[in-house]
């Protein structure tokens, strides 16, 4: 069941147009994560779901309910959405103690004493802060603030919870224990979650769905997987992975049932139907190929492809990065171990024509994508 | 059809925008408070400026036309008449000379000990603190008082003063006038710059200096370079802040001035008042009020925004190392006790030596009596008047003046609270910004003229007709205890709504959205969040308030009466009708109540309130 629905929804600060026609639809019990560059807008669709900010244009549905129609001026209280949200500021009220802070909803609301108490126990045991509770904020870590701000959002058991940049005021070490902590939550929970992150590696690791971010527009919507290894354009592909994709510009040749595809990786020949509908209508065009630095491994047996000279070569723990050059282009590779090359050896590359994407030149689409079926 | 449902979605949007404005408390508190504020800022505005375009009766009479008719008849005698000078350009002259002597002296005094303060290693800095801040406590006029008491020579009338007593021949140009008038300003307004500059010098980050010093720059390079340079915007600050409050003063010139017929703009415009010459003391009245507008905009232009007037915020890192004083230190200190002594202890001291002398000029032993303090009337002193505490027309002052000082500041206080409010959740809002400019605007108005502004708009009922039916919207407040507290309140709203907003301003607009994304209403948001959280800024705003009003006498001097007055307005007849030393007694007892409240306050809240003072 769709538990939440945007319908073209704008949004305006004075004459800054920061959200362009958003439309998304979330299902019941999701982890759908908002990831994209700073500024482009998660913040705001996040607050405009929560009812915090009333949008320009569009439609808000949630629960089946019509949220926010800014046509008809309609907009249902924050209250009144059966949602709660997780500030990035953790925004903990600094007056009352970690218990105070869980229960104030329930104490306004008038819940019987007893069951307050075991609700707010609950949460705070849910977050494994159960012995803070007569502490005040700032007498807390930040990781430990950042739980007690979750433990305060679940405790009215909201059916969805909303996430802006939790871990981002964190250090390395806890955001790695908080991600899986937030994964299990979701897990024992089972309501919806919507996360905004900037980081890529935690969007990939815990959402069940991305949804991509740029300049107020949602590029994509996928899967993890999906997404990384076929991203919508080139602009998703420049973003996603670390280290960046490697992009080679290429030329096509259309025939009968097959497209060849020239550059410094050689001569690919690939059949037509590998690829998506949108293709140029011309028979020559001008294209982009991304391949993953994984993707790729060196040689220094002879391949079909061109031969290309090593220009660095960068141990990084596990496994090495080398990056090879040929005709001014550079091309990273990934590959597992400890490899020993100079600068200059001579190698030939290796990969398998079905791993790759390729991107149309003139309005940066992707055109073919990756032939391996992912086990989600 | 379609047509239809066009009306049908267009009626929608009609119902949806007036429930979604009603339930908004925002918009709600916004709509009273713009009304409000226009009722009590903008019409009385408009009234002056009727006022001075409109012929009084008498003058109407004259003319042989119509009372009230338009003319510009007071705007002419003002400017370019046969009495303009006597009336305007004199004595702008003297309160410009005035206003620039004592901003520039108080500057320097201010600055010099701020700097001392924070950045030096001068001993008993605690005790300095606290002493060089106590002026404050003490309103102008009884440092008014204190110089007349010092240096008073018989030539101009009545008694003796100190120095005359000693035998030492006190010239007139000390004793009354305007250097007389300019010390004791300045020994009353440093404290604000004192207290504006310090602040800014704590938020220097050391960090910047070290900077400096890492780079090979000497102490003498980095104080004028980079130290000065980033307390410039308070010091100009304090600066428009020390000017218009010179300009606008009313009491000190009076006390100072009036006995050798040197008038300053706003005696001027007392003295109009008291005439019943009012067109051409509303006239005055606007002209005080576009220089004052003029020098905000200057401030504006110089430093780039208004609101640095009033307050520096956000303390800096560390403050850097003290430097030290070296030989100098000793002379300085010394010279720093005679300071205290002279704008503290002197005047106090004055103050306190002749509450308990019989007669005035007469500094003996034998003279020292406890009579004006606590004696029983008798009917060679003063027909009869008993000792202030024995007096009981003293204890209903007393209870009046205490009644009006908490109601006041505590209206004053949750105003500025609510304003505070509506100006930092409406920031980037022009509701916000119209709020933020229309409670700057007593700011601008000099006290007394901002008295003379009340009382002509509330001293008649507000009616209007319907048909033969005359309905009285607003009763006549003249000599009630709500028109001085609505007056106080209003005119010190430019004081406790900035105290409320950099309170508010603190309070994170997420807090409120965490309850608010819970479904928690906005009275309990505002009763179990706002509120608890703005409490020690309200107990500031409190103070600042507390302090304001009771040492007032400029704003209320006219609109008190027998009934309805308070201290500063008793010790100033008391002063007038010639028994000082009755006047003393109550000036005394008024600045132990100020310093007592400043004392708890400072007991009860853990932060330094002096800094949120000014
Ligand atoms: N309250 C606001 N007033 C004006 N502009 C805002 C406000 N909040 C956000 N913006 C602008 O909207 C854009 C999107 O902001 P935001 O949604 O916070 O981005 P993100 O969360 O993706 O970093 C930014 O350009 C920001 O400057
Ligand atoms: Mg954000």
């Amino acid at each position: 069941m769709k538990q939440i629905e945007l319908q073209k929804v704008d949004k305006y600060y004075g004459d800054n147009h920061v959200l362009k026609g958003i439309d998304l639809s979330i299902e019941e019990g999701e982890f759908m994560t908002f990831l994209g560059p700073s500024g482009c807008g998660k913040t705001t669709t996040l607050r405009v779901i929560a009812g915090l900010e009333k949008p320009d244009g569009g439609v808000v549905v949630i629960s089946g309910k019509e949220a926010a129609n800014a046509k008809t001026l309609h907009f249902m209280a924050p209250g009144k959405r059966g949602l709660n949200l997780v500030f990035q500021s953790y925004a903990l009220w600094p007056h009352m103690t970690v218990y105070d802070n869980v229960a104030f909803v329930l104490k306004v609301k008038k819940m019987p004493k007893g069951s307050i108490y075991e609700n707010v126990m609950q949460a705070l045991s849910m977050m494994q802060i159960e012995e803070y509770k007569d502490r005040y904020p700032s007498e807390l870590s930040g990781g430990q603030q950042q739980r007690v701000a979750i433990a305060r959002a679940i405790v009215s058991k909201p059916k969805v919870l909303l996430l802006d940049e939790p871990l981002s005021n964190l250090d390395a070490k806890l955001r790695l224990e908080m991600r899986s902590e937030l994964k299990r939550l979701h897990r024992e929970l089972k309501t919806t979650m919507i996360y905004v992150t900037h980081d890529q590696v935690e969007a990939l690791t815990l959402s069940t769905r991305i949804s991509v971010f740029f300049e107020g527009k949602i590029v994509q919507v996928d899967t993890p997987m999906e997404l990384y290894m076929n991203p919508a354009t080139l602009q998703v592909a420049k973003f996603i992975g670390n280290p960046k994709i490697n992009l080679i510009d290429a030329h096509a040749v259309v025939s009968e049932e097959k497209v060849v595809i020239k550059s410094m990786l050689g001569e690919m020949s690939i059949s037509k139907e590998a690829f998506e509908k949108d293709l140029p209508k011309t028979e020559e065009w001008d294209c982009v190929i991304g391949l993953r630095p994984e993707h790729i491994s060196v040689t220094e047996e002879r391949e079909k492809s061109n031969p290309v000279s090593v220009a660095t070569s960068m141990l990084a723990g596990s496994e090495t990065l080398i990056e090879v050059e040929e005709g001014g282009q550079r091309i990273m590779v990934k590959q597992l171990g400890i490899q020993k090359y100079q600068a200059g050896d001579k190698v030939y590359l290796k990969f398998l024509p079905d791993q790759i994407n390729i991107f149309r030149k003139d309005n940066g689409k992707l055109i073919k994508k990756t032939q391996i079926t992912c086990p989600q | 059809m379609k047509e239809k449902r066009k009306i049908g979605v267009r009626l929608l949007r009609i119902k949806n925008r007036i429930g979604g404005w009603c339930k908004e408390p925002y918009s709600v508190m916004f709509a009273v408070l713009f009304c409000v504020l226009l009722f009590l800022i903008v019409v009385p505005l408009w009234e002056i400026i009727k006022e001075s375009l409109q012929l009084s009766a008498s003058d109407a009479k004259r003319a042989g036309v119509e009372t009230g008719s338009f003319s510009l008849y007071y705007w002419k005698q003002l400017f370019a008449s046969k009495i303009s000078f006597k009336m305007l350009y004199e004595p702008l002259m003297h309160s410009l000379v005035i206003a620039l002597c004592v901003s520039v002296l108080s500057i320097t005094i201010g600055g010099v000990a701020a700097w001392l303060m924070v950045r030096s290693d001068l001993p008993f800095k605690k005790f300095f603190s606290k002493a060089i801040i106590v002026p404050y406590m003490l309103p102008a006029w009884c440092k008014a008082m204190a110089w007349i008491a010092v240096f008073k020579n018989p030539r101009i009338g009545g008694s003796s003063g100190f120095l005359s007593y000693l035998g030492i021949q006190v010239p007139d140009w000390l004793a009354y006038g305007p250097v007389a008038i300019i010390l004791v300003l300045t020994i009353h307004n440093y404290a604000y710059t004192y207290l504006l500059v310090s602040s800014a010098l704590q938020s220097v980050n050391a960090e910047l200096e070290e900077m400096g010093e890492i780079a090979g720059a000497g102490r003498w390079y980095i104080l004028m370079k980079i130290t000065f340079p980033l307390v410039l915007p308070s010091i100009l600050g304090a600066f428009i802040l020390t000017f218009s409050q010179a300009m606008g003063t009313f009491s000190v010139p009076a006390f100072l001035g009036l006995k050798t017929g040197y008038y300053t703009i706003s005696t001027m415009l007392q003295s109009a008042l008291m005439q019943g010459n009012n067109g051409m003391a509303m006239a005055i009245s606007i002209v005080l009020i576009i220089i004052a507008a003029f020098n905000i905009l200057l401030n504006q232009k110089l430093i780039g925004t208004r609101k640095s007037f009033v307050t520096i915020n956000g303390k800096g890192g560390r403050v850097g190392a003290s430097v030290q004083l070296g030989k100098w230190k000793k002379l300085i200190t010394v010279i720093m006790f005679l300071f205290i002594c002279a704008a503290v202890l002197l005047p106090l001291g004055i103050l306190v030596l002749q509450s308990f002398m019989l007669k005035l000029g007469d500094f003996g032993l034998d003279n020292l009596t406890l009579h004006y303090w606590i004696g029983e009337g008798e009917k060679y002193i003063a027909n009869g008047l008993p000792g202030v505490l024995k007096n009981p027309d003293f204890i209903h002052t007393l209870g009046n003046t205490l009644k009006l000082v908490f109601t006041t500041s505590i209206v004053a206080a949750l105003c500025g609270q609510l304003v505070g409010y509506i100006n930092s959740r409406g920031k980037a809002k022009w509701s916000g910004r119209i709020i933020d400019q229309l409670v700057f605007i007593p700011y601008l108005i000099p006290s007394i003229a901002f008295g003379a502004m009340y009382l002509s708009m509330f001293s008649a009922p507000k009616s209007f007709d319907i048909g033969r039916w005359t309905v009285e919207w607003f009763p006549s407040l003249y000599g009630t205890f709500a028109l001085l507290v609505l007056v106080s309140v209003v005119k010190n709203l430019p004081f406790s709504s900035r105290s409320g907003t950099a309170n508010m301003m603190q309070i994170g607009t997420e807090l409120e959205e965490a309850a608010q994304v819970s479904g928690i209403g906005f009275f309990q948001r505002m009763a179990k969040i706002i509120f608890p959280l703005s409490k020690s800024g309200f107990l500031s705003g409190f103070l600042l308030i507390f302090i304001n009003v009771m040492k007032e006498l400029d704003l209320i001097i006219i609109l008190v009466t027998p009934q309805m007055k308070t201290l500063p307005y008793m010790a100033y007849s008391y002063l007038t009708g010639g028994t000082e030393q009755y006047s003393n007694v109550v000036a005394l007892i008024m600045f132990m109540i100020v310093f007592l409240v400043y004392f708890l306050a400072g007991k009860v809240s853990k932060e330094d309130v002096s800094l949120n003072i000014g």
